[in-house]
């Protein structure tokens, strides 16, 4: 699923970090030991926060982590927190099927993934370790 | 007679330094560890009233069961540690912790079935136990030691020759040879300094960890106890505790390693060994490790030394500040956090909330360099080893904030004038009785209310695997249920007598939460607690297993091994109600003492977050850490999300009225009343609270 | 030591899974008497009268690497001999240091079942001998004298062979064939594999090699449904 190339403005917004206290929680799920959360405060962060797992991952041994995140709030913080509507219209048309979360995960990922390399590229040359903190 | 128990049990008066022994028999009718031990703190207790964990009078019990120092799977290996605790609130009540490894069974080698240890030393000492010899060591040396230093040290000086080699334990050829070392449980450094968090360690990472055992040892002056034995626990049947373990291993993931069935259920022994690989950096080597008879083992040592033996909070406390800081990776950080807990005897159990809380104050300005409370840990590094090793250490040597913080959580908010706004906000979420939410009663209500009718949060996750833990996997994942909702409740209620006439036990619907069948369900999760978990020490990674794979339409071993190992050792006769019977009757003596203490209906109330459904205890909210659970709506049975459900506090006083009722106690203050004590033939205690004016009518 | 022809010793010790059977057949596939320390024991009379014992039928196999520590071996073959479970009265021994570093952490020390037993050899009254049948090298308790030589005779740290304190005599791992508190114990069962909780032990027929990690072995650590837990062994 793609999304709309981006200004260099918007690029840069999309790949900065957010304030303190607008970043997004989401949760680590160590089955059958406990929870934690997982603070996020970049776009960057939640595509790599994101897995793609299958439920067959979770077979027999539940050794693996849960790395879980609320999409609709992901939605609403990807547009009025992050400010990138085009990008948050393509994660709510993409979890609108209303599958569950495990079964997104990896297509969310992807779609986080793919727009911060977009962005990386608008922003080419004038992009910067520091651009990416 | 050949009944799993060795006759005597060693009490130690540190303040004379005489030692005794109690008779076991006497005290057998209350099976072993936590029951039995409640039983003799109420006999030898100089003032029942104690509520200071710290007073010389308190007494602390390590108390082995029938089954200890056997390999009845999964049930041979913990102790129950049993004390007036330092962490509670108000007040200390009489609590425990539960150690696994190999110190139950050593002590049962020694020849006894348990350690009284009351009074207080004149000086620092370590207790030598060797057989039934008995000395005190100077232990002034090794006070600033940690637990893994004290530990090397008291090996070296007990054994004659070298680990691997026959040690002789006395001078007569027949005085007993072994391989083994030791066991030895200790305290951290000056555990004094920190007493509510102290906990005592044995090995690399067996701990008991709340309520403040270690800060009780430190109290008295005692440095360490140390344990060696020869001896052996004679058993009634044999072939019948083979027979049972072999039938028990049938259900256990290990135990069909040919035909490895794939679930998700998380349910407890039908599921993988060695979990606390999860905690472990991307690559690191180990083996499994379990603790003395286990057949699930659930932790770990690897091949750098680092995270040996420790699991679940041993390592949650700080991943997801590891994790955070580096991309989603698990770095030596968190193994680092795991052997900072264990080298200086600190309970890990707090430790995650503790630093969600400074991370809270510090974002919000009202902590750090200048600020209103001031402080200079590197919050900064939060999620680096160097933050881990501070956090740690400030607590151990009371530095920086660590002198506030070692004097608990509750105590600390309250000194900081921070405990009512911040337990309401969930910023440091106290559940009850001042101990940290570990499952959250909003959702998981059986948790709750387990924590709200006993002294400390209860740890027992007989009910946690299947009511949360299954349905949130299936349903994050999008899985079939591998049992539905229907079969899950059937299963479930038929196995917890005398409620099995009940179906609707585990509903967690939003009037489930506040019924009669959930009053049932919590009294018999209290009473299976008291006898099978924590007097006869079945261990909680294990029972109870209700729901299995490997059983014939997925039924667990649950109640059928708890009876039949039980029997196998004991031949005691006794059938899984009678055991369920005897947890009431524990309880209630528990309860009569907390009573004594200034235990109330108004002292059993929840912390205040839980009734906000915004408040984020561990950071998160509901929205962010879905809970799925069964619940019975319009009479169907479905896995359904509690959504931001948070509690009624006019419901929660109704139920705990009606749960009072039921228990057969005052509904006005929650005390048990002398029909209800007479009933289970605890006529004396009746006697006693009256003493006091503090019995029910 | 007894001494072996060539031929025989050359069969032994190489690495082909060489059983019992092979062996008898290879000096000639007949058992023989012989007198050794007083007392007749079957062995087996090699072309040049050169007395060997009869190699055991079983050897007992382990996974260090898989080991848990659990120490359910100990007490189940402490319990199914004795009728307590008791770590000094086993005949396998699990050895752990809990702070050390995977696999150093964790050593079990098994009897070899040696194919040439110095415990045997050492004893004066044949009490340490071979079963005839079986082959495994146990004690008669009946003629211990408890001088305790086949226990020092023992080439392997701790000692293979255990003093038994309260019945006052040598003892060692017998592959279960003396387990008076066993009652259904069938055929080729042996407590400690029975009870692990692993599967880290197995019983062989064939004879492991004699150096190196012949008796410690993968038993499944490697494999994949093992790997499936998530514990990196190798």
């Amino acid at each position: 699923m793609e999304v709309l190339t981006p200004s260099i403005e918007q690029a840069q917004r999309t790949l900065c970090d957010v304030a303190t206290g607008d970043i997004i929680v989401g949760t680590v799920f160590t089955p059958r030991s406990g929870q934690m959360p997982a603070r996020m405060k970049s776009v960057h962060e939640v595509s790599q926060f994101l897995e793609d797992l299958t439920g067959r991952d979770y077979a027999v041994v539940s050794r693996k982590n849960i790395h879980h995140i609320d999409y609709s709030s992901l939605v609403t913080w990807i547009r009025d927190t992050v400010g990138d509507s085009d990008l948050a219209t393509v994660v709510d048309e993409l979890i609108s099927d209303g599958r569950a979360f495990g079964m997104l995960s990896g297509e969310v990922k992807e779609v986080l993934s793919d727009r911060v390399r977009q962005c990386e590229r608008v922003l080419g040359p004038s992009l910067t370790e520091e651009g990416l903190e | 007679m050949a009944n799993g128990y060795i006759g005597k049990i060693l009490t130690i008066d540190l303040t004379t330094q005489e030692v005794g022994e109690i008779e076991t028999a006497k005290y057998e009718s209350w099976g072993g560890g936590e029951g039995m031990a409640a039983a003799i703190y109420w006999d030898l207790a100089e003032d029942k009233t104690l509520t200071d964990g710290t007073d010389p009078r308190n007494i602390i019990q390590i108390m082995t069961s029938p089954l200890t120092g056997t390999f009845a799977p999964s049930a041979g290996g913990r102790v129950r540690v049993s004390y007036v605790g330092l962490w509670g609130w108000p007040v200390g009540y009489l609590t425990g912790s539960l150690i696994g490894g190999r110190l139950g069974s050593m002590i049962k080698f020694a020849g006894w079935d348990g350690v009284v240890i009351t009074g207080k030393s004149e000086t620092p000492v370590w207790i030598n136990v060797i057989q039934d010899k008995v000395t005190f060591e100077n232990a002034t040396d090794l006070w600033d030691l940690d637990t893994w230093e004290t530990q090397e040290f008291i090996w070296s000086d007990v054994m004659e020759r070298e680990l691997g080699e026959w040690n002789y334990l006395g001078t007569g050829r027949d005085d007993g040879r072994t391989t083994q070392r030791p066991a030895i449980i200790t305290t951290g450094p000056s555990a004094e300094k920190y007493g509510p968090w102290s906990a005592l360690i044995h090995d690399a990472g067996q701990a008991a960890g709340q309520g403040g055992s270690g800060g009780v040892f430190a109290s008295k002056n005692l440095k360490a106890l140390s344990i060696y034995g020869t001896g052996g626990v004679e058993i009634a049947d044999p072939t019948g505790l083979m027979e049972a373990r072999q039938w028990v291993r049938g259900f256990s993931a290990s135990g069909n390693l040919d035909d490895l069935k794939t679930t998700a259920m998380s349910v407890p022994m039908g599921s993988s060994q060695g979990v606390a690989a999860v905690g472990y950096p991307e690559g690191m080597k180990a083996r499994v490790h379990g603790c003395s008879g286990c057949i699930r083992n659930c932790k770990g040592r690897t091949e750098r030394k680092m995270g040996n033996e420790s699991r679940c909070l041993d390592f949650l406390w700080y991943s997801s500040f590891d994790m955070a800081a580096h991309k989603g990776a698990k770095t030596d950080a968190v193994l680092v956090g795991c052997d900072q807990v264990q080298r200086l005897g600190i309970n890990s159990y707090p430790m995650m909330s503790t630093v969600l809380w400074l991370k809270a104050l510090y974002e919000n300005g009202i902590l750090g360099v200048g600020k209103q409370i001031e402080s200079s840990l590197p919050y900064d590094l939060i999620g680096e080893e160097e933050f881990a090793v501070a956090l740690t250490e400030a607590i151990a040597y009371n530095l920086d904030i660590g002198a506030d913080l070692a004097l608990g959580l509750w105590q600390c908010a309250t000194k900081w004038g921070r405990l009512e706004e911040d337990v309401a906000s969930g910023w440091l979420p106290l559940q009850a009785s001042g101990y940290v939410h570990h499952y959250d009663a909003r959702h998981e209500t059986e948790w709750g209310w387990g924590n709200l009718f006993q002294e400390r949060d209860h740890n027992m996750h007989d009910f946690n695997y299947f009511v949360f833990w299954a349905p949130t996997i299936w349903g994050l994942m999008g899985m079939e249920p591998e049992v539905s909702a229907e079969r899950m409740a059937e299963i479930i209620s038929s196995k917890m007598v005398p409620f099995n006439d009940d179906p609707n036990l585990i509903d967690h619907s939003d009037e489930g939460i506040y019924s009669d069948s959930m009053i049932k369900l919590v009294r018999w999760h209290t009473y299976y607690q008291k006898y099978y978990k924590e007097s006869l020490v079945f261990c909680d990674y294990t029972y109870a297993d209700f729901i299995n794979p490997y059983g014939e339409n997925m039924e667990g071993v649950t109640p059928k091994a708890e009876e039949w190992l039980t029997e196998a050792v004991t031949a005691k006769g006794e059938k899984f109600e009678d055991g369920i019977a005897l947890g009431r009757k524990i309880y209630n003596l528990e309860r009569a003492i907390w009573t004594l203490q200034g235990r109330h209906r108004d002292t059993e109330v929840y912390g205040e977050y839980n009734y906000n459904p915004s408040a984020a205890p561990f950071g998160l909210a509901t929205y962010e850490a879905p809970y799925t659970v069964p619940m019975r709506i319009d009479g169907e049975w479905v896995y359904k999300s509690t959504n931001s459900r948070s509690l009624d506090k006019v419901k929660v006083e109704d139920f705990k009225t009606r749960y009072y009722a039921a228990e057969g106690w005052d509904e006005t203050n929650g005390w048990p009343t002398r029909a209800t004590l007479e009933e289970l033939g605890l006529d004396y205690i009746a006697d006693e609270l009256e003493s006091y004016g503090k019995l029910g009518a | 030591m007894s001494e072996l022809i060539d031929e025989n010793k050359e069969q032994v010790t190489e690495n082909n899974g060489m059983s019992r059977r092979q062996f008898m057949t290879g000096v000639g596939g007949v058992g023989v008497g012989v007198v050794l320390g007083g007392m007749v024991t079957t062995g087996v009379l090699g072309k040049d009268d050169i007395y060997a014992i009869a190699a055991s039928d079983g050897y007992l196999l382990v996974d260090s690497k898989k080991c848990s520590g659990c120490m359910s071996c100990m007490l189940a073959c402490s319990l199914m001999h004795h009728g307590q479970t008791n770590l000094s009265l086993s005949r396998i021994q699990i050895v752990q240091d809990s702070t050390e570093a995977y696999p150093n952490d964790l050593h079990i020390y098994q009897c070899h079942q040696c194919p040439f037993p110095s415990c045997v050899e050492a004893c004066p009254t044949g009490a340490m001998h071979a079963d005839p049948k079986t082959g495994v090298r146990t004690v008669d308790d009946e003629k211990c004298i408890g001088c305790e030589r086949c226990i020092n005779a023992c080439p392997y740290t701790p000692s293979r062979v255990q003093w038994n304190p309260i019945d006052k005599h040598a003892q060692k791992c017998d592959l279960c064939t003396n387990t008076p508190n066993w009652n259904n114990k069938e055929e080729g069962m042996l407590a400690c594999v029975e009870a692990c909780s692993t599967r880290a032990l197995e019983l062989t027929k064939e004879i492991p090699m004699q150096t190196g990690l012949g008796y410690d072995v993968d038993l499944g650590h490697t494999s994949v449904a093992w790997q499936t837990f998530g514990i990196i062994s190798e």
